[in-house]
């Protein structure tokens, strides 16, 4: 029988809410300075329970959700996108997950009417155009295609999305994107030019041993081996575009990938990056593992703390923490925490919203 | 009746002609100075000029290697030796930064600096009466680097010393005006932890590197920058121009100190697939670019315009010295101590090759 995380989840959300900066955004460390993408990931997982019926919210979370969306909406520059962070007045990846947001609070009638407002479509129709001009990675000309085909065997005709406006594009920013795009209209966007360049992109970039890095598999002509970080992202961007006619070589790259974080998972000593991990399969496994994965997530380290030895002297560290179980946090960080949270919730409304 | 003459034409005169000829040629000159000099132009061109005269009337930059002929023996001793051998900056007091090069983790390649030598350097500054010391590192191929730091055995270390670690990519960052003007970037979001210091340690590792010709302790402020603003593996800073990006860094960010790790250095295609060499040495000094240029001709390689161009031009800007007569080198004598590393790929004959 699957475990009950309820308890787990409703602590994780009561330390979202406490640890909202006063402008109404996150940072990646409880009390650091707000950026874009953790205050998005914290709004899409507060947004995940409150998908699944949001009138009994308690009220410190229904005020820190309606503070972090005008937190959003106060930094969209005019031409459709978003910064880091407040003061950052250039164009920046953070748009992504920003339209990933407002597509689900778009789609869920009851999210929208207590957070939404009326100027949120127009933000998000903006930004996706803004996306699709300028974060895809800009055409090259032949000399250029040849010489990246040369050093890194990659194919610059698939065309990700970059982390700023011109520059190349990457395996997080581009999943990010997809993740972003497709999730208004799956049917539909899974069917536009970008979307399938996309996927051709990742299937591309992906690591001949399953998983993917940044976005270099090879490194004049030497193999430059997965991180677990890029490879969830990758994930949950084919977990949202995958078809029946992707039966053949994208299924093949997404099977190894889910194998490399399965092989990665245990020997993980970070909290973020088994919060990771388990996001990702918790979206590709069956029910047992999935559980497995979370009590891992939830528990840390239960058989005491690991032993390192550093020339010669032994040193006890506490690597997996796992969740805090006063406050409800994952190592005192709302990004990690909000990771946590859509690892170990069976909602899918963060990525199938209606 | 009036006679009515014509207004007669004023001839030029020789003298005056050559006069206008002359103040045409210099103005057009200084016009063609100021564009080719551009993004440098031609004030700053004069400056740099006046300091490049100036520091020949200088002392010698002091360079110390000392032997260490392992990681398993004591590192403290002879960095203490280099310490006395060199101007040393005060440290009492201070904030210091230690900047590692930790970046990816690879069966048998010494990629990383060792946890031994960053262990050392941190014995010394508390001996020194540091009055807080953080190791910081941005690494550029993940975003999250805890397990790498177990790996390389540097999270143990630490908390053997009490000493908190920085991810700089993810830290609180500030905007600071770009020095040099060299990539045509007016400012540089730059991490909190860093533009709050009094002091940045560089420690890289001695290796050769296939984009720069080596990466040593001004390539190594490359994982200063913040990947939230500049992403992973920050490859903007690569294609805008990896010379000039370099030692604009150096520039605004001015590190006083430089501590190499060439016990294991790496040959041939670094920063990540090179081959071991045992140098056997610990290289430190002020001036980051003798520094640099040192370590390359005890891999054998001349920091010139050709080879590594970004120590040629820190030089030619007056920020340090690379030439033998202006550094004297104090401690083990260089020739003793000095392997031809096999040199970095040609990227020329690379793209031929495939």
């Amino acid at each position: 029988m699957a475990t009950d995380f309820s308890d787990v989840l409703q602590l994780g959300y009561d330390y979202l809410a406490n640890s909202q900066n006063n402008d109404g955004g996150w940072g990646y460390r409880r009390g650091g300075m707000s950026y874009v993408e953790p205050t998005a990931f914290a709004l899409l997982a507060l947004f995940n329970k409150l998908g699944a019926g949001g009138q009994d919210v308690p009220e410190k979370r229904y005020d820190a959700v309606k503070k972090g969306m005008i937190f959003l909406r106060t930094q969209a520059h005019a031409d459709g996108s978003w910064g880091v962070m407040p003061a950052d007045t250039g164009a920046s990846w953070m748009t992504y997950p920003v339209v990933w947001l407002l597509n689900v609070l778009l789609k869920i009638p009851e999210l929208f009417s207590y957070y939404g407002e009326p100027e949120d479509q127009d933000k998000r129709d903006k930004a996706k155009a803004w996306i699709l001009s300028k974060g895809r990675e800009p055409t090259v000309d032949d000399t250029t295609y040849n010489q990246v085909e040369k050093l890194f065997q990659i194919d610059s005709n698939f065309r990700g999305f970059s982390w700023g406006p011109g520059e190349a594009g990457w395996v997080i920013p581009t999943s990010l994107a997809v993740v972003g795009l497709v999730v208004e209209d799956p049917a539909t966007m899974r069917e536009t030019v970008e979307i399938k360049n996309a996927k051709d992109y990742l299937r591309d970039r992906a690591c001949p041993e399953g998983g993917w890095n940044v976005g270099n598999p090879y490194m004049l002509g030497k193999k430059l081996p997965p991180t677990p970080d890029a490879t969830t992202f990758a994930l949950v961007a084919w977990r949202t575009t995958l078809t029946a006619s992707d039966f053949g070589p994208n299924i093949d790259t997404v099977d190894k990938g889910v194998a490399y974080l399965e092989s990665y998972f245990d020997t993980s000593n970070s909290d973020h990056t088994v919060a990771l991990c388990a996001w990702a399969l918790s979206l590709f496994k069956e029910a047992d593992a999935v559980d497995n994965y979370r009590l891992h997530l939830v528990r840390g380290l239960t058989s005491g703390d690991k032993i390192f030895t550093y020339k010669g002297q032994q040193v006890t560290k506490r690597t997996l923490a796992g969740q805090n179980k006063t406050t409800g946090d994952w190592v005192d960080s709302p990004f990690t925490t909000a990771i946590a949270l859509l690892a170990l919730s069976d909602d899918r409304y963060y990525l199938d919203p209606k | 009746m009036t006679l009515r003459t014509k207004p007669r034409k004023r001839k030029m005169t020789r003298r005056q002609f050559t006069r206008l000829l002359l103040t045409g040629a210099i103005g057009g000159s200084l016009v063609v100075a100021e564009l080719a000099s551009r993004p440098l132009g031609l004030i700053k061109w004069f400056g740099v000029t006046f300091k490049r005269i100036s520091r020949g009337f200088g002392n010698a930059s002091k360079v110390a290697i000392v032997s260490a002929p392992s990681y398993d023996v004591d590192l403290l001793t002879p960095l203490k030796t280099a310490w006395d051998l060199i101007d040393a900056p005060v440290i009492a007091g201070k904030k210091i930064v230690i900047k590692p090069n930790i970046i990816y983790n690879l069966p048998d390649r010494a990629i990383n600096t060792n946890a031994s030598v960053i262990e050392a350097a941190i014995q010394l500054l508390q001996e020194k009466g540091a009055k807080e010391i953080v190791v910081a590192e941005g690494t550029a191929y993940q975003r999250d680097l805890t397990d790498l730091l177990y790996t390389s055995g540097i999270a143990p270390m630490l908390q053997l010393h009490g000493v908190n670690f920085v991810d700089l990519n993810h830290d609180d960052i500030v905007k600071v005006p770009s020095k040099g003007g060299y990539t045509g970037r007016e400012f540089t979001w730059m991490p909190k932890t860093i533009a709050d210091a009094d002091l940045i340690v560089s420690m890289p590792k001695m290796k050769t590197h296939h984009w720069a010709g080596a990466t040593l302790s001004m390539k190594n402020l490359y994982g200063i920058v913040p990947g939230v603003k500049y992403g992973w593996p920050k490859n903007n800073l690569h294609v805008t121009g990896i010379e000039a990006n370099i030692v604009e860094l150096y520039e605004t960010m001015a590190p006083q100190l430089a501590i190499v790790d060439g016990i294991t250095g790496m040959e041939e295609d670094g920063p990540l697939f090179g081959n071991s060499r045992n140098s056997q040495v610990l290289v430190v000094g002020t001036d980051l670019v003798a520094v640099d240029a040192t370590c390359c001709r005890l891999m054998g390689i001349e920091p010139d315009s050709t080879h590594v161009k970004h120590i040629w031009y820190a030089d030619w800007l007056g920020l340090g010295v690379m030439n033998t007569d202006k550094i004297k080198i104090v401690g083990v004598p260089i020739n003793t101590v000095r392997q031809v590393y096999a040199p970095p790929p040609n990227l020329d004959q690379e793209l031929k090759r495939y």
